[in-house]
């Protein structure tokens, strides 16, 4: 979580207009789900993850470390898929009886199953390309020129800015507590943890009531209004996820489903 | 009565769990002094801090801006905030966003400037307190000193006519300390107000026109660094240590070193042309 955040201000592409990697993020997902093509999905994982890697300039360990995260998941999910009834199919591979059940693996559930992985891969490479190329405050520029209601894009903000906030003082808690021995037997360990989720509790009603004091000394008045950071818009990069886009979508509607 | 900016009267203030932290406070500040505000811990002065700027409203008696009275209404109170700006001593607190940028572009923005406006003055500002190069990282990447700069950048950008500094020098190294003290320097240059909490007696009485002792939420002194630091009664009530150059100074008086006809120095260098001229002399 907290390195994808750190990644996410300092690659090689911060500097890029944080809309553009929005639309290609979203854009290359949709065309990954509606393709429905196993073709489409390879690709898009492979483009993602060259573009990260080799032009972001993630480390490919963890960009690999990152993507067999959901993988696991993945799997699991998609082996009750490809373990079906096969009772009256015809291409069944391999089958056992279990009581009146007959279970196994047919050549389409494989199919299907892969199609399903790799979408699903190929959705979750878009969504790593964004959170890894671009910080949570772009994408709520973002949300906010897409006319996200504004509530919840200063929600987003302040959670966001207080994760590290509350992060900090838990730590700070956390060895404190240590220090004078609280996490030396178990008991002890539950007690301490106790109390370090109480007070952090209690901080940050503290928090929040002081955050809401300093604002006010500057002026708020309901509205959280910030500069935005403007980035220089590219008609050449929108011209590239386009033509990107469409070769997805031919690639998909020639080879659509094989592979 | 044009001279004072900021003034209280009889100023009582209660939390609402009863405690008086301010009691009977009567202060008049310049306009264009540096006014330091010393006293031990929960003597008061970040209370007294966050009435000048109408976060706290009175129990009782009232705060004067330019000699006309602070209505706790929204619009007299933004004209206040405008005008009266606080750093925070915890930069934690201060610091909602998780951009520089747009950290300190908040108070601009409230006052309803043109954009380009709210821009040169973030920039200016963050040049001002030395951390320009930090202005496309998040908040929470920065050290603590860092994070002290940028809360400061924060008020700088509002550019008031009173800034108020809650224990500046608090967590920043002696480099940065000197920096910010020049920055001071500059802005009361340029005319503005500054009243700053300190525990440090030295740079008090090194810097500021005019001293306000605090303790248990009264005023109980007032005046030029000298006058305060040489009346012995109030030090010895506050347990207020006097700075060390009056120290060496008067040791020096006392064993015929320096006569008495010498004005007393306010800092370090000046003690020390003062001896150094008493040798040649020798």
């Amino acid at each position: 979580m907290i390195t994808i955040d750190r990644y996410a201000y300092c690659n090689r592409l911060k500097q890029t207009n944080p809309m553009e990697k929005f639309i290609f993020s979203l854009l290359t997902s949709g065309v990954c789900l509606v393709m429905n093509s196993m073709t489409v999905s390879v690709v898009v994982v492979i483009m993602m993850g060259c573009i990260s890697v080799l032009y972001a300039r993630i480390p490919t360990k963890f960009y690999i470390k990152l993507l067999s995260l959901p993988l696991i998941f993945l799997i699991i999910s998609v082996l009750t898929i490809i373990i079906t009834n096969v009772a009256g199919h015809k291409d069944v591979l391999f089958s056992m009886d279990i009581f009146y059940l007959q279970l196994g693996i047919t050549s389409s559930s494989i199919r299907y199953g892969m199609s399903l992985l790799l979408k699903a891969l190929g959705v979750v490479s878009c969504q790593y390309f964004l959170s890894l190329t671009t910080s949570i405050n772009d994408i709520i520029s973002v949300l906010k020129r897409l006319r996200m209601p504004v509530l919840i894009l200063e929600l987003m903000s302040l959670i966001y800015r207080f994760i590290f906030v509350l992060m900090k003082i838990a730590n700070e808690i956390y060895v404190s507590q240590d220090s004078r021995m609280g996490y030396a037997r178990l008991k002890r360990r539950f007690i301490s943890m106790g109390q370090l989720i109480s007070v952090l509790f209690v901080r940050t009603f503290k928090r929040s009531k002081d955050l809401y004091m300093a604002m006010e000394s500057r002026g708020y008045n309901g509205e959280l209004r910030v500069l935005e950071e403007e980035y220089p818009v590219s008609v050449k990069n929108y011209i590239l996820i386009a033509c990107v886009e469409l070769l997805l979508i031919l690639l998909g509607s020639l080879y659509g489903g094989m592979l | 009565m044009g001279d004072y900016i900021l003034e209280t009267q009889n100023l009582v203030f209660e939390y609402p769990d009863g405690t008086k932290a301010l009691d009977d406070v009567s202060i008049k500040i310049k306009k264009g002094h540096k006014v330091a505000v010393l006293g031990s811990n929960g003597a008061g002065k970040s209370t007294l801090f966050l009435n000048f700027n109408g976060i706290f409203r009175p129990k009782q008696g009232v705060v004067r801006f330019k000699g006309e009275v602070v209505r706790y209404n929204h619009r007299s109170l933004c004209a206040l905030r405008q005008k009266v700006g606080v750093v925070f001593q915890d930069p934690e607190t201060q610091l909602f966003s998780s951009s520089v940028f747009q950290e300190v572009s908040f108070g601009p923005m409230n006052l309803n400037l043109h954009k380009d406006e709210v821009i040169r003055r973030v920039n200016k500002a963050l040049v001002q307190t030395g951390v320009e190069e930090l202005k496309g990282r998040p908040t929470h990447f920065l050290s603590h000193g860092q994070k002290k700069r940028v809360s400061i950048s924060d008020i700088l950008a509002m550019e008031p006519e009173v800034i108020i500094f809650d224990e500046p020098t608090d967590c920043l190294d002696p480099k940065h300390t000197l920096q910010i003290f020049e920055l001071f320097e500059q802005l009361n240059q340029e005319g503005t107000t500054i009243i700053f909490s300190t525990h440090d007696v030295d740079l008090a009485y090194a810097w500021a026109d005019e001293i306000i002792v605090m303790q248990n939420g009264r005023v109980i002194g007032c005046g030029n660094p000298i006058e305060v630091f040489s009346d012995n009664v109030l030090l010895e009530q506050t347990e207020l240590l006097t700075p060390m150059v009056m120290d060496i100074f008067s040791e020096l008086k006392l064993s015929g070193f320096l006569d008495e006809n010498n004005e007393i120095p306010r800092s370090k260098d000046k003690l020390l042309e003062i001896i150094r001229n008493k040798r040649k002399s020798n």
